[in-house]
């Protein structure tokens, strides 16, 4: 009995026109999403060597290495492949990473300031598709799945006969899922056949591990469309007229799409309040000259004085070309480094302070969106996988301060290791010998079950709505009054 | 075959839906149940069929308490209910598969449901036709070729000439008698005096949840059941 049931609910929901024109809208948009990721990952992959040819050039021209370790380098953020899936917030965070030995590292310019069109109109990714497109059409195919059975007479009908109610929901609830999986997971396979034939040097980037997280990726979509089927089977359970469930659906997703995640992000903003970056820049930068002020009235007067013995010296021993002492050449390093010390010092301590609020206030918005709207538990869920949220920028931006510190090693090293015999010596510019796999910085992608524990707690949210849901239709759809 | 005892329905909002209804229909019997609307017509059918429990009293299908035991009792019965709308977008001979698949017929063959359609009158060209394209009176049609084809003993019928043409009434009626001959017992609420009379064995009126008058098909060969039905609404 349960087949014919699931039968007829899959018969009857792709028969329909508004099961056919979203289905097609669905490939074009997966198929078309997938195309623009696989460009967009391209086009980054290639920047990579890029930017590492532009650094070598840049280090190899500066005059020494104290300026070259102030110059640094502009490394181009890595991106993983399953960015061809889910942009997440990346286009939002700096796709260049600043090193240097003054300041903390860092990431800026990011596409969306690169190309504000990118923000004006926003990206199609497979993210987009399932949480706008597909979850619409998953409210079109259940706003009427019991009240529409009723108005058109045909639950009356089916009831009539030998058959438990919770039989029926359970059919519905089987064969209109199939339909919703089946309208994703087709344009899937559809969009990864495209790919094979005109982008197969992305797929070759798919390592196990990538084809792991895109499996847990595509669970989680399905867990999140499951959801709103179970509250569309639920508030459909609950009204007499298709019409009024429609309306209250349509609600009902407006909050869990785009509202609650604001209204949490506006919260967590009001509990925890942190200071503006220009604001603590302006502390900084004020602490940072008094300090440097210090270094140098330390400096000068020690300077002057070795200077005057040194003409001194000079002056007493006759003629001829004069022999700065390497106690001046000692000197002037040691006071550009401190320079250097005190701009770090302070300027890591100003950006870690905003980092630290900034993260915490993130944090607490996440955790209330999660919790209360299935849309941000599976964006949260998708970008931890898919590397394309705040998780995956914060392990790069922790690897690349230690990458900083080789960098700055590396260049301190080269910086005592030349030595200056004169003045002139200082002067005459060579060009500097670069060991350009010193000055790269490589990131190691988060293990499978590293990402996937983070992930676990957002699809452990859907799950639980989706039972939740299912729980409260089966008791709705018992006590329907089917009159 | 059916049978109410003292079956009576108080709604949540206080309102008394059904009084103390006692009937009996037998098999090979046509009764049909007339009323104004919101006399307890529907009422006593969706006790019937177990779509709300009743307050009191009990109703029987075959002997089979439909309280206690719907799902058996539902075994026994069939089921037209008023403007069925039916799947739009199945053909006649889907929705006859689906519905007499959950009445428990499974492998018919294709003759067999264009057999029932046949029997309904519906036209050879429809059969294949998505119901979505059907007139109300088509759809009445399927929905009758529907309860026929799950060939169970009782047939309840709620006000299903509404909306048919005069022709197609009559051939309705006529299909009644026919599965009146067929020793199935039909439970029918209605409008329609003037066919009611034609073809009931029994008619009863309703008012206000009580039922007020029973007469046979021979009492009232005797009587205008026009005037009776219309005296009966007045008091």
């Amino acid at each position: 009995m349960l087949r014919t049931l699931i039968l007829k609910e899959i018969r009857d929901s792709v028969s329909t026109l508004k099961f056919v024109l979203t289905f097609m809208v669905v490939v074009v948009l997966v198929i078309s999403g997938l195309v623009l990721g696989s460009k967009n990952y391209l086009e980054q992959r290639g920047e990579v060597n890029k930017q590492r040819q532009l650094n070598q050039k840049m280090l190899e021209s500066q005059f020494d290495w104290l300026n070259a370790g102030w110059a640094g380098v502009i490394e181009s953020k890595k991106p993983f492949v399953l960015s061809t899936v889910d942009n997440g917030i990346d286009n939002s965070l700096g796709r260049l990473a600043y090193v240097d030995t003054l300041n903390d590292a860092r990431l800026d310019e990011s596409r969306n300031l690169v190309s504000p069109i990118l923000a004006v109109f926003g990206e199609v990714d497979l993210t987009f598709v399932v949480k706008i497109i597909l979850s619409l059409f998953v409210i079109l195919l259940t706003y009427d799945a019991v009240s529409g059975e009723k108005e058109r007479g045909t639950l009356k009908l089916a009831l009539a006969n030998k058959i438990p109610r919770y039989q029926i929901l359970l059919g519905k609830i089987l064969g209109g899922f199939t339909v919703i999986a089946f309208s994703f997971i087709l344009p899937l396979l559809f969009g990864l056949a495209f790919m094979m034939g005109f982008y197969n040097e992305v797929l070759a980037d798919f390592n196990t591990d990538a084809w792991w997280r895109l499996l847990i990726i595509v669970a989680a979509y399905l867990l999140y469309l499951a959801v709103f089927f179970a509250l569309g089977i639920f508030v459909s359970s609950l009204s007499h007229r298709s019409s009024t469930s429609f309306v209250v659906l349509l609600v009902i997703w407006v909050l869990f799409v785009t509202i609650i995640p604001r209204i949490s992000l506006a919260t967590s903003e009001r509990i925890k309040p942190y200071e503006s970056y220009t604001a603590l820049q302006t502390k900084a930068y004020k602490e940072v000259s008094e300090k440097r002020a210090a270094v140098m009235d330390e400096f000068l007067p020690k300077f002057i004085q070795i200077r005057n013995r040194s003409m001194m010296q000079a002056f007493m021993g006759g003629g001829g070309q004069q022999e700065p002492t390497t106690e001046i050449s000692e000197m002037m390093t040691d006071f550009w480094r401190q320079l250097g010390d005190v701009q770090r010092e302070v300027m890591d301590y100003y950006d870690r302070q905003y980092e630290r609020q900034q993260r915490s206030q993130i944090e607490l918005a996440e955790s209330m969106a999660r919790f209360l709207s299935p849309t941000s538990a599976m964006s949260f869920a998708v970008q931890s996988l898919a590397g394309s949220g705040w998780a995956r920028q914060r392990e790069y931006i922790d690897q690349l301060r230690k990458f900083r510190i080789d960098f700055m090693n590396y260049v301190f090293e080269k910086a005592e290791a030349v030595e200056y015999h004169s003045m002139w010596d200082m002067m005459d510019k060579q060009k500097l010998d670069v060991d350009i796999g010193r000055v790269s910085f490589e990131f190691r992608e988060e293990t499978l079950g590293t990402v996937f524990s983070r992930a676990m707690i957002d699809m452990a949210v859907l799950a639980l709505m989706s039972i939740v849901f299912f729980a409260a239709s089966f008791v709705a759809f018992i006590r329907y009054d089917v009159r | 075959m059916l049978e109410t005892i003292d079956l009576t329905k108080r709604y949540e909002d206080g309102v008394l839906g059904l009084d103390h209804l006692n009937l009996k229909v037998e098999a090979g019997e046509i009764f049909c149940l007339l009323g104004a609307n919101g006399a307890g017509k529907t009422t006593a059918i969706n006790l019937l069929l177990n779509f709300i429990e009743p307050t009191e009293g009990t109703a029987l299908v075959k002997g089979i308490d439909v309280t206690k035991e719907p799902l058996e009792a539902k075994r026994f019965v069939s089921f037209v209910s008023e403007n069925v709308m039916l799947y739009p977008n199945f053909s006649a001979r889907q929705n006859l598969d689906y519905f007499a698949r959950l009445g428990g017929k499974r492998n018919l063959s294709r003759e067999e449901y264009y057999n029932a359609l046949r029997r309904v009158g519906l036209e050879e060209g429809a059969f294949e036709r998505k119901l979505k394209t059907f007139s109300k009176g088509m759809r009445q049609k399927t929905g009758i070729a529907i309860a026929i084809l799950k060939d169970s003993p009782v047939i309840i019928l709620d006000e299903p000439t509404a909306g048919l043409d005069p022709k197609a009434a009559d051939e309705f009626v006529h299909l009644l008698k026919e599965l009146r001959e067929e020793n199935r017992c039909i439970f029918m609420s209605t409008h329609d005096i003037f066919r009611s009379k034609g073809l009931a064995d029994r008619v009863a009126i309703m008012k206000k949840g009580n039922l007020v008058m029973t007469r046979t098909a021979e009492e009232l060969e005797h009587e205008d059941l026009e005037a009776l039905y219309l005296d009966y609404m007045r008091t």
